[in-house]
Parts: structure tokens; sequence; C-alpha cells
């Protein structure tokens, strides 16, 4: 097979593989929310969150990050709880934990 | 399953050799097809029928995650290299499903047209998941029932002189599990929005009458 070729199986099979994980973290993500758990709500507010502010859920950017985090403490939400929720939607495969 | 949209830009020759990798399968309505922690070794693409995903909680509650239907991909964790389903899958109505092992998967991903198709029916899901989860947050069964219509009109609708026409088959329990909310709730709700004239329901099949719901189907369409 040409080089070409090669690099363009590699690609796909890459990104494939980003569309798959992804699946599984918005997988796992609506099931916390028709769960109705505290992970689901604050869940849902960082949806509206980002939704608000373009923040790319699967980009971490510290500054936004500590703002998101704020700002979900502000609203009265467990802050232990949000972090670990953070730092689970940061997981590649948050369904399989 | 030469005919499945997945592989409609194949020559017939590619298409051949599909046949050789896939295997053709039936699953009956009510039949499981994977529970969770079963290893993830096949890849199923949906020919006919309705498949429904879902995960039981902790507390024994069945929580649907999605429903699939004709030329649907599932199992897509197939990919990675021995890992075991997280959820569960059955058939709710008779399935038709074609299937390819993890063996054979790099095969069918071989041929670019093919990744290139399968990438782009599983991102789609990424968009309507994020818009689902928002509607499930903010929004009550009522909101939550037009916003499914609306979505189910982007990718199943048909331009009638009625209104638009949602072209799958969804009864009340089906809308239900996609909105979260219990038949009952769904049966009366769809009562209001028709008496309100935001919806018809004929032969099976929701239409959209509302001229905002039918700018919103269109716009995103």
């Amino acid at each position: 097979m040409p080089d070409h070729a090669i690099n363009g199986a590699k690609l796909r099979q890459k990104k494939l593989i980003e569309t798959a994980w992804k699946l599984n973290k918005f997988r796992w993500m609506m099931y916390e929310v028709k769960l109705d758990t505290e992970v689901g709500k604050i869940l849902g507010a960082i949806i509206y969150l980002a939704e608000q502010e373009e923040l790319l859920l699967d980009k971490y950017d510290l500054k936004k990050m500590n703002w998101l985090v704020n700002q979900l403490a502000n609203l009265g939400y467990d802050l232990q709880l949000v972090l670990e929720t953070i730092e689970k939607l940061g997981q590649r495969a948050p369904f399989s934990n | 399953m030469k005919d499945l949209q997945l592989f409609a830009a194949l020559d017939n020759q590619e298409r051949e050799a599909i046949t050789q990798i896939a295997q053709a399968k039936v699953y009956h309505k009510g039949e499981d097809i994977f529970m969770e922690g079963d290893p993830a070794d096949t890849i199923y693409l949906v020919r006919k029928g309705k498949v429904l995903l879902y995960k039981i909680s902790d507390e024994g509650k069945e929580i649907s995650l999605e429903i699939l239907q004709d030329d649907d991909i599932f199992g897509e964790n197939t990919i990675f290299e021995d890992v075991h389903h997280t959820m569960n899958a059955k058939a709710i109505e008779d399935t038709f499903v074609c299937t390819c092992s993890n063996k054979q998967l790099p095969q069918l991903l071989a041929n670019p047209m093919v990744a290139i198709k399968i990438i782009k029916v599983l991102g789609d899901k990424l968009n309507n998941y994020t818009e689902q989860i928002a509607a499930m947050a903010f929004q009550d069964v009522k909101g939550r029932i037009l916003s499914t219509l609306v979505r189910l009109a982007k990718e199943h609708g048909k331009t009638t002189s009625k209104g638009i026409k949602v072209d799958i088959y969804l009864n009340h329990q089906d809308l239900a599990n996609l909105v979260n909310a219990s038949r009952v709730m769904v049966t009366r709700t769809l009562a209001t929005l028709k008496e309100e004239g935001k919806i018809e329901v004929s032969s099976q099949r929701f239409y959209l009458l509302d001229q905002g719901l039918l700018k919103e189907a269109v716009r995103n369409a």
C-alpha cells in the first residue's frame, strides 16, 4: 500500500477512535442527566454555561475551567462534586469507570 | 446488506467484497443483542428494525440512551482493543443487522468511503446528544417532545401539503423513552399539542404543523 494510503487509513482510524470516545462520553452524560443525579444536574449546568460562553467541552483551558468551576460553585453545586464531574468529563471513557 | 446506505457510494465489486466481511443476522423483538460487560467484539449496522440502547442503574431503573433505526451503527467500542460493552442493546422490533467482527473491522475500514461514512454517522450522533442533553436538562416534557420531533424531522422529515412528516414509526412508549417521561405523560402532552394545532398524527406518523417548528426543522436541516 502506498505511503499516502497508509497515512490516510491511519488518520481515518484516529478520527473514528476520537469520535467513539466522544460518543461514550456523551452517553455517560445522557445517562446521568436522565437518571437525574447531582452529577447529571451539574452536567446540565455545564452544557448551559458552555453554550452561553461558547466553551468546547473537550478542549481544556485552565482559565476557562476555573471560571466554570466558580460559576458552578456560585450556582450552589457542591465544589468537590463539581471538580469530580469536570475531571470525569475530561476522561476519555467515563462510562467504563 | 448491500443495500445499506453506508455502502451506497461503493461500486458492485466493492459491495461484493463487503458481503464477504459482514454477516447478516436477525434478532427478534425483545431479544438481547449484547449486555453490559459482554466483550465488545462486533460492530452492528442496522439494516431494518429498531434497537434500544439502555443502561440499568444501581437501583435497577432502566435508562434509555438511544433508539437506533435503519442505517444506524452501534457497538462502535469494538474499534478499541480488549474492551467490554458499557450498556445493553436489545431489539424492540424484529431487526435485521449486518455484523462485522473486530478481526475483520480493519478490512471494512480499509475502504475510505465506508470509513468516512461510519465517522459521519457517529459524528452526527454527537450533535444530537448535545441537543438532547440540553433539552433534557432545561425543558419540560412538552418542550422535550417538540425538540425531539424537530430533531427527528431534520433526520427523517418529508415535506407534505400538511406540514413536515416525521417518516419513522414511533409509538408513545418509544417517544417516552427518548424524552425521559412516562408514557401516560407523553400521551397526555401529545393530545395537548394536537389541540393546540402544533402537531398531527396520521397513519402512525407525526406531522409538524406549527410554522415556528417548521422553520426550525428546515433552518437546521
